[in-house]
């Protein structure tokens, strides 16, 4: 065998091969067909009636179009800002410092995956609390604590890349807590903060469930209305294409900034060096606990207890009826899930690792505009697609009229939650390291079985967070459920119309026995960063 | 003997096969083990599924059902064929349906037997299967006996920065808005469409249930309501101090009578199960489902030997209203949609949904 130097050598002034870049290609053209069907859709909708659009866009303009735009605003802003605070403090201070109970407080922050923003605003409205349980803040809080765990997660890989010892160096310079934070951390960390308020934003900006549920005319509730209203799928198409383009400049400036700076494992592992953290002083130690106790008991807690004291005053609606829907949820929920997982192995083996990759690997990204998109105007648009005489509908045969548009609608709408840690992982993967195994004389079915090693924590992570999000998803349900199809999240919906909260209140409870495992899976994930890290 | 034995044997056989043929349960229907699909945009607790249920033990006929809280006409526009039978708990939608060529007729003799003209459509596509009021719930403590009585007094300036509402452009409210437009013409409804939105509290948020705990807590003292709510809110423990806070008036009773919301039930154009799908039409018009959808639901039966539900009974009572029975301002469904576009341009044109600031 050649040594390892001389392999590296060779590896790096080997041309692409043509057959690696025609994999690439095609994953990210099913990347884009996953943003771009479903816009094509719209739009082919909305031109094919332009007089009618144009009509309606500008009675929207002058109509109720700069009041939501200000409701949507403000919502964005503030769920973008609860997200943050609820998740930097205490990935900080799990990621930097050592302390009896830090398991604790990240159980604490990924916690409130479990439920979803909608059942908590249901659960804050029966706490009868006025403007605090109910409106526009309460909105954002719920949506804000809702992806406090994606940011928590977010930040807790950003800051196990850098040097722990950083902070220490600095404050060895004269900075004080307050510079810290604003000259070093925030610099650093400004991908992932950015992004996790971006996150929040997005679901804030296309949610229906929770603003119907606290009353507040944002933009996803905009949405749904025009298009009730109107009765036209015309009128929605245009009224969704309004949020598209800007999702996708922000889709693409993300990318950018994630692939110009790949950022990478620091130095002390591939020294293999043992990384001492210190243990946080006491007010820290109680700052950071209360705060936490605090968000959890906000966010998890006190919805929680609320749902439980339902659960036991109301009556439990018998096994028949709840197993036939959490086996469909099972069903739907883990399909999406593993079909997600396959994508993500094919994205591993066929995209280019590092920092060599160009349009291909970078255009995958774009998937996070599915984010910005409302999700009814989604499922409206994959309606059209699989309608009566398309060819997609044509193609599809009989199992159009069974689960594979709501699998295809939800696979695309929560791809970035399965593609991008996998993205993530191929960016920091050494480039020429798959090269050099093959320059090496091993075979390529050994090297792809290497790769998919590497990617499986990635791969399941992105698997557990895209169950979760589709035990929860609601909006693609309601509108492209099957015959007989049931599922948690589209009875907590239809109960709320008549206040059910005590018969709502079981089918939350049952939602969240079903993801227990997924959160579980997160959890041991994020445990192998510091052992990834060799952290004491 | 032998013969004699033989012979008994047979005849043995026979009358136990007989036998055993005669004591199988026989067809409940003719199109016993026909498995319809219904589409609707109610949900499966409450009315639904005990419906479906009783249908199923009566006739045989399997049902399977999706059903669908929002975009019922755009999922039947994309697939026109994929059920058999549709309900909808507004049926202007159910009109909608029509005028895009998604319905068959009905032509059923039993149905236009037992429900009246004026609940069927005039080509036999659709009938109303059961209505509620839109009436006007109030303060008790603030809002004296007789101060409001129509839908006309909400526009008063007295009630400036009392009234609530839902979304401008919810199914209920068009709905009202689309049968003041048709019944009172363009003028006048856009009077009232916008001395509404001029006297709102707040913009509107909420379903009607909301309204009448909003009356509770004091943010307004007036809101329209469906009927059927009203009874409702008694029936849940944290909801009864809304309706023990309020009180139902039905609008316009000395005048032109109150504006109702349609619940529908049609066929779809796809023929495979027709006559399996026909008679679950009948089944919804029968005497025993429309006691059902009353006990269920509340609203009232469009048989007219049929009394509303007992909960019901004393409402518009004080009114001088009797057993619960109360004028209907009654326009027909094709004059409501034709009515659709212009009231939703209105309200979005006034600003409805952003509030009283407008």
């Amino acid at each position: 065998m050649p040594a390892p130097s001389a392999v590296l050598g060779i590896a790096r002034d080997s041309p692409l091969r043509p057959g690696r870049s025609l994999a690439a290609w095609a994953c990210a053209s099913v990347a884009l067909l996953a943003v771009f069907f479903p816009l094509a859709q719209l739009a082919m909708s909305a031109l094919s009636n332009s007089a009618e659009s144009i009509e309606w866009i500008a009675i929207w303009f002058n109509g109720t179009l700069a009041a939501q735009t200000g409701q949507t605003v403000v919502v964005c802003a503030l769920a973008a800002l609860v997200t943050i605070a609820a998740s930097a403090p205490q990935a900080a201070a799990v990621s930097l410092y050592r302390f009896e109970g830090a398991f604790l407080v990240e159980l604490a922050a990924l916690a409130p995956m479990l439920l979803a923003p909608y059942a908590a605003a249901g659960a804050w409205a029966g706490l009868d609390l006025g403007r605090w349980s109910h409106g526009a803040v309460p909105m954002a809080v719920q949506i804000g604590f809702s992806c406090a765990p994606w940011s928590y997660m977010a930040l807790r890989v950003a800051i196990s890349r850098l040097p722990p010892s950083l902070g220490e160096a600095a404050a060895a310079s004269g900075m004080g807590p307050g510079t810290r934070i604003l000259r070093v951390w925030t610099p650093l960390l400004a991908a992932p903060l950015v992004g996790a308020a971006l996150f929040a934003a997005a679901r804030a900006f296309g949610d229906y469930g929770t603003a119907e549920r606290n009353g507040t005319r944002t933009f996803g509730v905009a949405f749904h209305d025009m298009w009730n209203g109107a009765q036209s799928a015309h009128v929605a198409a245009v009224v969704a294409l309004a949020a598209v383009g800007p999702a996708l400049v922000v889709a693409w400036l993300a990318s950018t900034r994630a692939r110009r700076h790949p950022p990478r494992q620091f130095a002390g592992v591939a020294g293999g060096a043992q990384l001492v953290r210190t243990k946080p002083s006491r007010a820290m130690l109680l700052g950071v606990v209360t705060w936490s106790a605090l968000c959890f008991a906000l966010a998890v807690a006190a919805p929680e207890w609320q749902y439980v004291v339902w659960a036991i005053d109301g009556r439990w609606m018998g096994w028949g009826k709840s197993l036939a829907a959490m086996g469909s949820a099972l069903a739907t929920s883990g399909a999406v899930a593993i079909a997600l997982a396959l994508a993500g192995c094919a994205f591993s083996i066929c995209l280019r690792p590092g920092t060599k990759g160009s349009l291909p690997e970078r255009l995958p990204w774009l998937l996070a505009a599915n984010l910005f998109v409302p999700p009814m105007a989604l499922a409206l648009a994959w309606l059209s697609a699989t309608a009566d005489g398309s060819w997609l509908g044509e193609l599809m045969g009989s199992a159009r009229d069974g689960k594979l548009p709501l699998l295809l609608a939800q696979s695309a709408k929560l791809a970035p939650f399965a593609l991008l840690p996998v993205l993530d992982r191929i960016s920091r993967e050494n480039e020429s390291l798959r090269d050099a195994l093959r320059a090496a004389g091993i075979a390529r079915l050994e090297v792809w079985r290497h790769v998919l090693v590497m990617s499986a924590p990635a791969i399941a992570l992105g698997a557990a967070m895209v169950f979760m999000e589709a035990i929860k998803e609601l909006e693609i349900a309601i509108t492209l459920q099957h015959f007989g199809y049931q599922s948690p999240a589209i009875k907590i919906h239809s109960l709320a119309r008549f206040h059910s909260e005590r018969a709502i209140a079981n089918w939350v409870l049952i939602s969240q026995l079903l993801m227990l495992p997924a959160l579980a899976v997160v959890s041991v994930w994020l445990s192998r960063l510091d052992k990834a890290r060799r952290l004491s | 003997m032998k013969l004699i034995t033989t012979t008994l044997a047979l005849t043995l056989t026979a009358a136990v096969s007989v036998g055993a043929y005669a004591a199988k349960p026989s067809a409940k229907s003719k199109y016993d083990g026909v498995e319809i699909k219904v589409i609707t945009d109610r949900t499966s607790d409450g009315l639904m599924q005990p419906l479906f249920e009783a249908f199923e033990r009566d006739t045989g006929i399997e049902i399977d059902a999706v059903f669908l809280d929002e975009g019922l006409v755009a999922r039947l526009e994309s697939r026109p064929k994929e059920a058999d039978v549709i309900i909808t708990k507004d049926a202007e939608l159910i009109e909608l349906a029509k005028r895009k060529g998604l319905l068959a007729k009905l032509e059923s003799p039993a149905i236009e037997k037992s429900i009246p003209a004026q609940f069927r459509d005039k080509d036999g596509q659709y009938f109303v299967d059961a209505y509620r009021a839109r009436g006007i719930v109030v303060s008790k403590n603030r809002v004296k006996p007789g101060a409001i009585t129509s839908y006309e007094d909400l526009t008063k300036p007295e009630w400036q920065g009392k009234v609530c509402s839902r979304s401008g452009k919810h199914d209920y409210n068009i709905a009202v808005f689309d049968q003041m437009y048709k019944a009172w013409g363009e003028e006048k409804t856009k009077k009232v469409i916008s001395g509404i939105a001029r006297n709102l509290a707040r913009a509107p948020e909420g379903d009607d249930r909301e309204q009448a705990k909003a009356i509770m807590e004091g943010v307004c003292d007036v809101a329209l309501l469906n009927s059927y709510y009203y009874p409702k809110m008694f029936e849940h423990k944290s909801q009864t101090k809304w309706g023990q806070a309020t009180r139902y008036i039905f609008p316009n009773q000395s005048d032109d009578g109150a504006f109702i919301m349609r619940s529908a039930v049609a066929l779809t154009t796809s023929t495979e199960n027709r006559g399996a799908a026909r008679m679950f039409a009948e089944y919804m018009a029968s005497e025993k489902t429309q006691r059902l959808i009353v006990e269920r639901t509340k609203q009232y039966s469009v048989l007219p030997n049929i009394a509303p539900h007992a909960s019901m009974v004393q409402m518009g009572a004080d009114q001088g209203l009797k057993n619960g029975r109360f004028k209907i301002n009654f326009v027909s469904l094709e004059g409501m949609a034709d009515k659709r576009p212009e009231v939703i341009k209105y309200v979005e044109q006034i600003k409805y949904d952003s509030g009283p600031s407008n």
